[in-house]
């Protein structure tokens, strides 16, 4: 069975229900709307973005449902990301953010989590002004604003 | 078009649980929008030491006490800082550094000011309790009363005499119970109208050293009798230096049908038996084991064979600790190549020519914390030590690298007689890099294809927090130890010996570590 998914600039994606279904969102639609063929309209996804994704859910269409287990080891939870996802996520940062907006959007959490993992890889070991430089970022602080955060959470700095 | 700045809130949350205090400290200071979206992070977790620098002051606390979910006490703290009141505080820990002893404000907060704390805190769902005063009744009936989403509790220390029966009520409710070095001042039975129904990790701990105590008598094997009611129990620590593991009773309880899901299994102890050990993972229920701990006395043959027959491919954290015998580097090797899910792994060593004539590389690429000492052989062949730096230059989720001899420190019976000789991988730059890093350094590290066959290649070790070495058969210099910390941006932890470093320029190491934040132990 498969089911229409028509992006922000109009065009329709013809994908199998099990593969759109790795979105919560459309999951949680489908069942809303019971039996239909009526196209579902993602306003907040660009074609660009929505092939991305598509390619995504696609592959990992036969993966267990994730169970939200409690374990108290964060991180047994925070897993490496897979070689496949790692190439996935080589892409260039505006499409990075994009591909997490719409995880966000259409509740697609492993993805989401593959996002976030991506973008604290690039955070990590970095000095502030890399950081800037690495997003494109412009330093709106004052020295005082400056002075006052290093005050207040230098503790950190050796943890 | 999409930036950094477009992602919500939420969002950040994600990828702040990612990053370690140093880094989040980075964000805050990026721009107002990265302050505001880390800030929250970089306050959840908190350690509170009160000496030496960096400490963070009750007022600090104070003003951003309602971030706070995590949060860490020394023994050394004063009464001000259990009048703080965190209205989301999750998990407590309390712990007494070696170091504490020797301060004047060592233990100086009162029995009562704790139970207060207590009492303010009823969202309190974890407790780590280490400090040598044991808490009152009072407090644990403060615990059983009033924490209502109390699930999980570590404890060292003594449960007094009157404080018993309420202590077990508390354990009774409990998902999570560990208890390392606990005693009971009298040994009173474990109350047989428990149940421990939500249990679903129970560790019981004694070390040697506190041997010397009381001994523990009936009640851990009373507590296992009581916990086979627990349906959903998934990891059992058993290492008491005075009770054997009781196998058999553990066998029953797997005929009788308890722990079905049981898959996380850490044996300590002498007296459980090759035998023994091989049927309990043999008749392991849930027919799952991905956590096997071996941390003293032997691992034998039959175990060794189940484990390779029935449990390689799910084994994600594996420790056959150094005071374990019986494991060879063949097996080592072995284990590394074929347990493709490893996270962690830890055995006593490995031969440099098992892992450079073998015929396959290592399967578990995901592997994040690696311990073992890497032995080279009179007979090697010159090419081998680099491949062994490359074998491990693909680990790139490595965080903790630990490569020091010391599971032979103390007895040199326990050691193999083919590592007498105990030579390690050369850690040493070679010459080339260091002629030359004289013009520019950062150019030739920029250049960092893997082609290098010494430490260099190791650029790709881009996680690495921890770093554990053996450097007193060689001269390690102030330039090893640049190269170390320009290449692991998050290292905070650097052990081992720099030989070549004398006169000024141990002043110099130790600024070039302080100033990036890492703490050195030689």
């Amino acid at each position: 069975m498969t089911v229409i998914l028509v992006s922000s600039d109009n065009q329709d994606f013809k994908v199998d229900k099990e593969v759109a279904e790795r979105s919560i969102l459309i999951k949680n639609m489908l069942e809303d709307v019971g039996e239909s063929d009526s196209p579902i309209p993602l306003p907040n996804v660009t074609s660009a973005v929505l092939t991305k994704v598509i390619e995504y859910c696609e592959h990992h269409r036969n993966d267990p449902v994730q169970v939200p287990e409690e374990t108290d080891d964060p991180r047994k939870r925070s897993n490496d990301i897979e070689e496949w996802d790692m190439k996935f996520m080589q892409v260039d940062q505006e499409m990075l953010f994009e591909i997490i907006l719409a995880a966000n959007y259409l509740d697609i959490k492993p993805l989401l989590d593959v996002g976030c993992k991506t973008v604290a890889n690039i955070i990590k070991g970095k000095t502030p002004e890399e950081i800037r430089k690495a997003f494109n970022i412009v330093n709106d602080f004052t020295p005082e604003e400056e002075a006052q955060i290093k005050k207040e959470n230098e503790w950190a700095e050796d943890r | 078009m999409a930036t950094i700045l477009d992602l919500p809130d939420e969002i950040h949350l994600l990828v702040g649980e990612q990053l370690s205090p140093k880094v989040l400290y980075s964000c805050i200071r990026v721009c107002r929008s990265f302050y505001s979206a880390y800030i929250p992070c970089l306050w959840s977790d908190i350690r509170v030491k009160q000496y030496k620098g960096n400490s963070i002051s009750p007022d600090q606390l104070r003003a951003n006490a309602h971030r706070v979910e995590t949060i860490n006490y020394s023994s050394t703290l004063t009464n001000d800082y259990y009048t703080i009141v965190y209205p989301r505080l999750q998990t407590m820990t309390t712990s007494t550094y070696f170091a504490d002893r020797k301060e004047s404000t060592f233990l100086q907060v009162q029995p009562h000011q704790k139970v207060q704390f207590a009492r303010l805190h009823p969202t309190i769902r974890k407790l780590s309790f280490d400090q040598p005063d044991c808490p009152s009744r009072e407090f644990w009936e403060v615990v059983e009363t009033e924490w209502k989403d109390f699930e999980s509790l570590d404890l060292s220390g003594v449960v007094l005499e009157d404080v018993v029966d309420v202590f077990w009520r508390v354990c009774d409710r409990l998902k999570r119970l560990s208890l390392t070095g606990v005693r009971l001042s009298k040994d009173l039975p474990v109350l047989s109208t428990l149940s421990f129904s939500r249990l679903r990790q129970l560790t019981i701990v004694k070390y040697l050293w506190s041997s010397k105590d009381i001994p523990y008598h009936n009640w851990p094997l009373q507590l296992l009798e009581q916990v086979k009611k627990s349906e959903g129990l998934r990891l059992l620590r058993w290492d008491v230096v005075d009770i054997p593991f009781p196998s058999h009773m553990v066998m029953d309880a797997f005929e009788e049908g308890c722990w079905s899901e049981l898959c996380e299994l850490y044996v300590g102890g002498p007296s459980c038996t090759d035998k023994d050990l091989a049927s309990i993972l043999r008749l392991l229920p849930s027919r799952r084991l991905t956590c096997f701990d071996r941390s003293s006395d032997s691992l034998g043959p039959l175990t060794y064979s189940c484990l390779r027959e029935q449990y390689f491919s799910h084994l994600q954290d594996l420790r056959i600790g150094r005071r374990c015998t019986g494991v060879s580097s063949a097996m080592a090797q072995e284990m590394l190549t074929e347990c493709v899910h490893l996270v962690s792994f830890d055995v006593p060593h490995i031969f440099v020519r098992d892992i450079a004539t073998a015929p396959k590389s290592w399967g578990c690429s995901g592997l994040e914390n690696l311990k073992i000492y890497i032995t080279k052989q009179e007979e090697d062949e010159a090419r081998w030590e680099g491949q062994v730096f490359r074998q491990i230059s693909r680990l790139r989720r490595l965080e903790s690298l630990d490569l020091q001899r010391n599971p032979y420190m103390y007895s040199d019976t326990m050691r193999p007689g083919a590592i007498r000789q105990l030579e390690t991988l050369d850690f040493r730059l070679s010459p080339l890099s260091s002629t030359m890093s004289n013009d520019n350094h950062s150019n030739i590290d920029g250049n960092n294809s893997c082609s290098e066959d010494d430490i260099r290649c190791w650029s790709s070790l881009v996680l690495l927090q921890e770093f554990l070495f053996d450097g007193d058969k060689q001269e390690l210099g102030l330039e090893e130890a640049l190269w170390m910390t320009e290449h692991w941006r998050d290292l905070w932890c650097i052990c081992g010996e720099f030989r070549g470093v004398k006169g000024d320029d141990v002043g110099e190491l130790e600024k070039v570590f302080r100033e990036k934040g890492i703490s050195y132990f030689d």
